[in-house]
């Protein structure tokens, strides 16, 4: 099986073919260098992202940007996310506080801004 | 169910101004529109052009009420506190031909009783105009036709006669008038009042309730572009191109706030709701304007729009009682020139009315309380402005630099804003280079506020066009 | 009332420049800002990939506006909130106003960090109704963001800019569904990385080489007919299709917001739609400076911040010893170059080694950007891969002498 991967450590944005069976790596072209290749293997086996939302803050009327620290399972961004909205933020906050700890494992959810 | 003397159906430019004449009598009035504020219909999308009157077959009700309206429109704007500028007019001839035809304009002008006319060669044409295409071959020039800001002159005629006692209702779509015991049922969707007087100023809608089985209207539309004010000062006059068979053609004028107007196509259409802009009309006012204009730089377009005309079957404004419904005055068909005559129009509905009614003039008529618009006063005036209501000191629209203070008196004020599109006619938040994509949240912000309802409730132009569909905040 | 240098707005590229004339030794700086906080557009740019440059690291918009915020703090720069400038004259008279009136600043040095606004839809006349639900990309980011509503529910975003694929995913996050992106150009300007974390990661399709032709919808758009486009970018008949949607986004370029400029009789840029600078950023006004997007439009925050850095040193030595008289040459762009900024530059800067900074005019592979004067090559700089929506930057010394043209050398 090939799957496409297009490499996003850089701007020059490499257009990878990964081919692959039964969940292992047999070869990869494309990539000009060594980081697009940890780049393949990465997404291949772990893709994540970081999260970022907003949450409404009743006391101050008004939205706080939050984000995980860390990237999250690419495939439980929805589920985390449905998790955050239930957050209470009650202000004040400030930027980098915890907000949500040990989301997805351990990344923890923390604000973008100070409220 | 309210009982009224007078109802006016239509609360654009005719039916705004007859309220308004009709307030400074003792009678009930109450104004009604299909729309949520004044003057959407067709009011809102024309030229903008206070015509000499030179235009009209001599005899008809559009030449008589053209130079009569003209004449009237700059007291009119005074009083209304709203803009007017007499710019004067050329209708350019790039024939020989042309020229001919813009003789027998003069002719029929002089007969029609509009003053100052005259035919003006190439070089004073390119002298006043130094932009036209120097192909001209000469110019009808009208010094008495201006310019006006028709949303605004609507608006303001409207809260000036509800200010002096009018009632309105707004959203209030009528779909047919019955009669019964000598009296009119009003019936809307929305409700039902009565009348004992029903003047119907319906725009594109008129025929339908005309009680004249043989008077039809053929909508026809009309497609604009409007330019960036930083071309304010390219053309001075309004500026039109000889009339053919298909129509008075591309004009090309400024507006009362310094942009530029091209426009308008004319299509007749089918649906009355069909306010699109086409490709090709885009394309034909473009092409156009270039021939007239050969060094304008069409990069500097802010925004497009279509404008429905109530064009009559007869060819003449229908004005008068109906003679298939007593108790019925027509104002119907009120195309181009029906801006311009729309004051005189106001006038002959309250004088014909008077046969029937009498009409007593009030002793206490109240003029339109002034606008305050920050960009008209000295810094003194303004810092004592903002002194007395800090809101003035905010902007929200950085585009026509617009305070807060003058969105929420175009809110607070009779007949008032309800949309966003409202207050963008009123104060000009949203009409500027970046068409409101910095200025819309706050205006939203502003009309939640004011009108006490949700963010999620607010429309762009009333009816089911709201602006946001959901919220993040939760509950609300 | 007076100040030595003063910063029209407080976004990335304000702070960063007021921070550097303040450390310059400019004397008093202040900041003017129309919002309640520091930050500008970063504010509402929630998502995380800024700062990579300056901070190494990939913080979110307020996150990076948190950071320069903290440092104007203890800096002790004082900023005026909620404040907008009305207008400037060309002897730097600047007017401003607020809620405690409106009043004339007399700056010694003015630096212009407006920032840049959105082409709206008329700029394009999309033919069609003009209903609720056509908003511009960044219009929909601040409701989103800030305000905490959601324009629509199903939408159709034409411009496949970072802003159109930014909010491609902030609107599938927040659970309305995009149907599309179109993108009139045979290529997308914006990053590899969004294409793939903001479309391919929600199976967004984007549509190259197709534009809309159409709004449908007399009250709220119901829908988009979107048509595909020739290699004049003409759409195609006969390729016309209809996607039934509620939201329009626009993400059609981005435009050097530069009122200011005007008034004050700044001579400007057709190209960037900024005003024409020399190497010291300093307009055709002495002591008007411009930087980050209201000079030209820049890929990243961290550029418009390091470019802002060297407006405020400069700022801050024309307020210490004046304007200083150069010659200065002229940087032309040539054959498929875009844009080149400074569009000046003098022979002392050139001597000691000026920054240029450099956008294609289409995308190339394999080529060089070659700079000379006369016949003369004083500069290549090779690149495997060229596009407008990535700006090159390169430093230019040379001590001949003439005016400097850029072109592209496309080994193709």
């Amino acid at each position: 099986m090939i799957k496409k991967i297009t490499c996003t450590t850089c701007p020059m944005g490499c257009d990878m073919l990964l081919e692959h069976e039964d969940g292992k790596i047999l070869s990869l072209t494309g990539n000009r260098c060594a980081r697009g290749k940890a780049y393949a293997e990465n997404e291949f086996f772990h893709p994540a992202r970081v999260l970022t939302t907003v949450l409404y803050v009743k006391a101050c009327d008004s939205m706080l940007p939050v984000r995980s620290d860390r990237p999250i399972p690419k495939d439980r961004l929805f589920e985390c996310l449905r998790a955050v909205k239930g957050i209470r933020v009650v202000p004040p906050v400030h930027r980098g506080d915890i907000l949500y700890a040990g989301i997805a494992g351990d990344a923890n959810i923390i604000a973008s801004a100070d409220m | 169910m309210a009982n009224y003397d007078v109802v006016v159906i239509g609360a654009g430019v005719v039916g705004s101004l007859t309220a308004l004449e009709l307030s400074k009598h003792n009678v009930s009035v109450c104004l009604v529109d299909r729309f949520p504020e004044p003057g959407c219909g067709t009011s809102k999308a024309n030229s903008a052009i206070v015509h000499a009157g030179y235009d009209a077959d001599p005899g008809t009700a559009k030449a008589a009420l053209n130079v009569r309206g003209c004449g009237m429109m700059e007291a009119l704007c005074g009083e209304l506190d709203v803009p007017y500028l007499r710019t004067g007019s050329m209708v350019l001839a790039f024939s020989e031909e042309e020229a001919r035809k813009i003789q027998a304009l003069l002719e029929r002008g002089r007969q029609n009783g509009v003053k100052g006319l005259e035919i003006i060669g190439r070089e004073r044409v390119l002298e006043l105009e130094p932009q036209v295409n120097p192909e001209v071959f000469a110019a009808l020039y009208a010094p008495d036709a201006g310019i006006v800001c028709p949303y605004e002159l609507t608006v303001a005629a409207a809260e000036s006669a509800l200010d002096n006692g009018v009632e309105a209702r707004f959203d209030f779509p009528v779909e047919r008038l019955e009669r019964e015991n000598g009296m009119f049922r009003v019936i809307s969707k929305s409700g039902e009042i009565r009348a004992a007087f029903v003047i119907n100023c319906a725009g594109v809608y008129s025929d339908l309730f005309c009680g004249e089985p043989s008077f039809r209207i053929q909508p026809r539309k009309g497609e604009y572009l409007i330019l960036d004010r930083k071309y304010d000062g390219l053309v001075h006059h309004v500026l039109f191109r000889t009339p053919t068979k298909l129509g008075k053609g591309i004009l090309a004028a400024p507006t009362v706030h310094g942009n530029l107007l091209l426009g308008p196509t004319s299509e007749p259409i089918e649906d009355r709701e069909d306010t699109d802009t086409t490709a090709k009309g885009l394309g034909l006012i473009r092409e156009s304007s270039k021939y007239m204009l050969p060094g304008l730089d069409l990069r500097g377009v802010i925004t497009s729009f279509a404008g429905l005309r109530a064009t009559p079957s007869t060819g003449d404004f229908l004005i008068g009682w109906s003679s298939g419904q007593e108790g019925l005055l027509n104002a119907a068909g009120i195309e181009s020139p029906g801006l311009t005559s729309a004051p005189a129009i106001a006038l002959k509905l309250v004088e014909l009315l008077g046969e029937r009614l009498p009409l007593q003039k009030k002793a206490h008529f109240h003029g339109r309380q002034k606008v305050l618009r920050m960009a008209e006063l000295s810094l003194e005036e303004k810092n004592k402005v903002i002194r007395e209501n800090p809101a003035y000191g905010r902007v929200v629209c950085r585009c026509e630099c617009v305070s807060e203070g003058e969105i929420v008196d175009a809110i607070r004020r009779n007949a008032g804003a309800r949309t966003v599109d409202g207050v963008k006619r009123r104060v000009r938040a949203g009409m500027g280079r970046c068409q409101g994509s910095f200025c819309m949240p706050g205006v939203l912000e502003l009309l939640s506020r004011e009108l006490g309802v949700s963010q999620t409730e607010l429309t762009k132009s009333g009816g089911l066009s709201r602006m946001l569909t959901g919220t993040l905040k939760g509950e609300e | 009332m007076g100040t030595d240098v003063l910063v029209v707005g407080g976004g990335p590229a304000g702070m960063a420049a007021a921070l550097s004339a303040a450390q310059s030794g400019a004397g008093s700086v202040l900041i003017v800002e129309r919002n309640e906080r520091l930050g500008g557009i970063l504010n509402q740019c929630i998502h995380n990939g800024f700062g990579l440059t300056l901070f190494g690291k990939e913080l979110t918009g307020p996150e990076y506006a948190g950071r320069y915020a903290d440092q104007i703090g203890q800096a002790e720069i004082p900023c005026l909130f909620n404040t907008t400038v009305v207008s400037m004259t060309g002897n730097k008279e600047v007017l401003i106003r607020n809620t405690d009136g409106e009043r004339q600043i007399e700056a010694g040095a003015v630096i212009l960090a407006t920032g840049c606004r959105e082409r709206p839809r008329g700029a394009i006349s999309i033919p069609g109704s003009r209903p609720a639900g056509v908003y511009s990309a960044g219009t929909v980011q601040k409701l989103i963001n800030c305000c905490g509503y959601m324009p629509g529910k199903r939408a159709v975003i034409l411009g496949s800019g970072d802003i159109g694929l930014i909010m491609a995913r902030r609107l599938t996050l927040e659970g309305a569904h995009v149907e599309a992106v179109c993108e009139i150009m045979p290529y997308s300007s914006g990053l590899k990385r969004n294409i793939v974390q903001c479309l391919e990661d929600y199976d967004i399709p984007l549509y190259l080489s197709h534009t809309v032709t159409r709004i449908f919808g007399r009250e709220r758009v119901e829908g988009v007919e979107i048509s595909g486009v020739d290699e004049h970018l003409a759409p195609v008949e006969g390729t016309q299709r209809f996607i039934e949607c509620d939201t329009l986004l626009l993400s059609v370029g981005l435009i050097p917001e530069n009122e200011l400029a005007g008034y004050a009789g700044i001579v400007m840029d057709a190209k960037t739609g900024g005003p024409l600078v020399n190497d010291r950023l300093e307009t055709s006004v002495p002591g008007i400076f411009a930087c980050g997007n209201s000079l030209h439009v820049h890929d990243l925050a961290d550029f418009a911040s390091l470019e802002a850095v060297e407006a405020g040193k400069n700022a801050a030595a024309y307020v210490k010893a004046g304007g200083e008289a150069c010659q200065e040459f002229e940087c032309r762009a040539g054959n498929g170059i875009g844009s080149v900024v400074p569009q000046r530059m003098s022979a002392k800067a050139l001597a000691e080694g000026a920054t240029a900074y450099i956008r294609v005019g289409r995308p190339f592979e394999n080529a060089s950007i070659v700079i000379k004067r006369g016949d003369r090559v004083i500069r290549t700089v090779r690149s495997p891969r060229l596009t407008p929506g990535e700006m090159v930057k390169t430093v230019v010394r040379d001590s001949g002498d003439g005016d400097l043209t850029f072109e592209v050398d496309s080994h193709d």
